[in-house]
């Protein structure tokens, strides 16, 4: 897969095409998801209507920590392999997760004020989350705070790494400190618990919220292969008048 | 072989003295960062007001807070001072492993900067209204964490060598990193607190320190020579 | 030797050097000149070994000094602009400092010598911050010196001569004399072509 797209021509070749497919494709799942966990499942017999920001809450919150695990290889990727076009990459999915990563805080404490009855609960998984958001945060800071601006990929890339080596360390800190939201739900060994109707959007939403943020992060990458070569063209026309 | 390693050790040692030489020379680092501490310990009974029972249950907390705050300042200049003089191209250009000597400056600042802090934890604990029962283990957390901070702290300073407003950027960075000794660390004497065993917590806190021990020196050491590679 | 094959060295996004070749003979003193800003600093660290390369090898005779970057440091003395001196240590505290990495051997009567060498011996107890920058630069050329007793083939030097008085350049070039007797290697760049045209 990388190595197919490794060659920034046959990035934009491939991803031209793909590119309004994607879009069109995301947007009917998000469309048909919206439906589905609007009008057509179930309340919950304890959170009545509340429940249906789990819709967004969830799919956001497994983009964020998915995306920031694609941050952590395309920065392998980088510092290991050198190509630019991985550190491309990586600087086109942080500010996406980042924003995935407030949603997941947005939607959790309108989740917890009928929940819990206050805007913020000190949960851990919103703890975590919150700490995921400074990382992002921190890559897209350490990322652009060099003056030459490739000096600060690598740095940033290192960041990426200790991070992904850190939030496991930091979740289990975090959950040791303290749990009030309830057990994971879905993914459990003996089967999804939840109702399948609400498991039907879910799905949607979270295939949806996925090809989405893929859209996004080509659109992202192509954007800055084109700042790429302005700044080169820009560079050969002031050696040029210096001539 | 074994010269080989006699002689890493040899300079290990040779290093952390210049360091410390480096900064008994001045003191200003040092000062700063016990005034720092004290002025971060004024202003919670300011804050919360003179009520004893209050500062007893915060104390603990406020202590260790304090504490990874008032070393910002000093981490940003860790390492920067020896990258913009130069020193650094100077290891770089020794047979001596970098990671060898990014190891001996976590622990010279650690023995610099983080062991004054140690010492005046108990004056720190009784200004708060601590328990004396809980001061020993006060000072037990700090010691098996402090030195997973100075470590963390120095990758942190290898992030931002070369960065523009890098003291800025250096908390965002690393605090982060730090919540797991945070928790660990405080929960040590929220543990003699309610008459539990501390020892959970306190392992914990000590596995940790083994493994940035491990690490960091790894991590700095491919970062400062990102940094004098550019 | 030191074999340099199409070397490509970028600065930034900025490309400084590309299919660069050269081959520096033992016992020879190399000048890089050019402008400000033209990359001779870039070239100096990538062939210490800093920065790394986009294409290319360095090679010392069959050793790639990057893949053994041990062997090759081993022979060499950097010294640049910065002169590497920490400010709040003494002159010989730091060229003791420095010995220690280095891992050669250093004693009171050692670091004399050296200081010696720069006619700096007075000067041995005064603190890098009280210094004059002509003093901080005899103090780093004094690491010089110690290439002779410490089998040092190689010398990097950038701009070596810049803020030193007729007095040291003289004995500055002493030690350059003496360098090359040996067969021992230099690089050197400067925008003052003199330092080396009593040279031949």
């Amino acid at each position: 897969m990388f190595d197919l797209l490794a060659n920034p021509n046959r990035f934009k070749k491939i991803t031209n095409k793909l590119e309004p497919s994607l879009l069109v494709i995301s947007l009917l799942f998000i469309i048909f998801g919206l439906y589905f966990s609007l009008f057509d499942s179930p309340k919950d017999y304890q959170q009545g209507d509340a429940v249906r920001i789990m819709y967004v809450h969830v799919p956001s919150a497994w983009l964020a920590s998915f995306l920031y695990l694609s941050l952590a290889i395309s920065s392998i990727f980088y510092l290991v392999w050198k190509h630019p076009l991985a550190d491309l990459i990586s600087s086109s999915i942080a500010p996406i997760g980042a924003l995935f990563s407030i949603l997941t805080l947005i939607t959790g404490s309108l989740w917890g004020k009928p929940m819990w009855g206050t805007w913020w609960v000190w949960d851990a998984r919103l703890t975590s989350m919150l700490i995921l958001f400074f990382f992002y945060l921190g890559f897209i800071l350490l990322h652009n705070a060099f003056e030459r601006k490739v000096d600060g990929s690598k740095s940033a890339s290192v960041l990426a790494i200790i991070g992904i080596i850190n939030l496991p360390i930091i979740k289990f800190s975090v959950d040791w400190w303290h749990t009030l939201h309830q057990p994971a739900s879905i993914l459990k060994f003996d089967g999804p618990s939840i109702d399948n109707q609400m498991l039907l959007p879910l799905t949607l939403m979270i295939i949806g919220f996925g090809l989405f943020s893929l859209y996004l992060i080509i659109v992202n990458v192509k954007t800055k292969l084109i700042e790429k070569k302005c700044e080169a063209l820009i560079l050969k026309l002031n050696l040029k008048e210096l001539l | 072989m074994n010269s080989v390693y006699s002689s890493w050790s040899s300079i290990f040692i040779a290093h952390i003295k210049r360091d410390i030489l480096t900064n008994s020379r001045s003191l200003i680092d040092l000062i700063s960062i016990v005034g720092f501490m004290i002025l971060i310990i004024i202003l919670f009974p300011l804050g919360l007001g003179p009520i004893q029972e209050k500062l007893n249950i915060v104390s603990n907390a406020v202590i260790w807070v304090g504490l990874i705050l008032a070393i910002m300042p000093s981490l940003e200049k860790l390492l920067q001072k020896d990258f913009e003089n130069g020193w650094l191209d100077q290891i770089a250009t020794s047979p001596i492993p970098l990671e060898i000597i990014m190891l001996s400056k976590g622990i010279s600042y650690w023995l610099i900067m983080l062991i004054p802090l140690i010492i005046t934890s108990p004056i720190f604990a009784i200004f708060l209204d601590m328990d004396l029962k809980n001061i020993p283990w006060l000072v037990i957390s700090i010691s098996s964490g402090s030195l997973a901070i100075s470590l963390i702290g120095l990758s942190g300073s290898a992030l931002i060598l070369g960065a523009r407003r890098g003291n800025i950027l250096l908390p965002i960075l690393i605090i982060p990193l730090m919540t797991p000794i945070l928790i660990f660390g405080v929960g040590v004497n929220e543990a003699i607190k309610i008459n539990a065993s501390p020892y959970g917590n306190l392992f914990l806190l000590l596995a940790l320190t083994l493994v940035y021990l491990v690490i960091s020196p790894f991590i700095s050491a491919l970062l400062v020579r990102i940094a004098i590679g550019r | 030797m030191l074999y340099l094959k199409d070397l490509t060295i970028q600065r930034g996004n900025k490309i400084v050097f590309s299919n660069f070749n050269a081959v520096i003979r033992s016992g020879s003193t190399t000048l890089i000149k050019g402008k400000n800003g033209s990359g001779k600093s870039t070239l100096l660290r990538a062939i210490a070994g800093f920065t790394p390369l986009e294409g290319g090898v360095i090679k010392q005779n069959k050793n790639d000094i990057f893949k053994n970057n041990e062997e090759w440091v081993k022979n060499l003395i950097f010294l640049d602009t910065k002169n590497g001196l920490s400010k709040d240590l003494t002159v010989a505290e730091n060229l003791n400092a420095w010995l220690t990495i280095k891992g050669w051997s250093s004693n009171k009567e050692v670091i004399k010598m050296a200081l010696k060498s720069v006619s700096m011996e007075k000067y041995a107890d005064l603190y890098i911050s009280q210094c004059s920058e002509g003093l901080k630069k005899r103090a780093a050329l004094s690491r010089l010196y110690l290439s002779f007793s410490n089998n040092v083939d190689f010398w990097i030097l950038d701009e070596p001569t810049n803020e030193l008085d007729t007095s040291s350049l003289v004995l500055f070039k002493k030690l350059v004399f003496k360098f090359l007797k040996q067969n021992g290697t230099i690089i050197l760049a400067s925008h003052d072509p003199t330092i080396i045209e009593k040279k031949v």
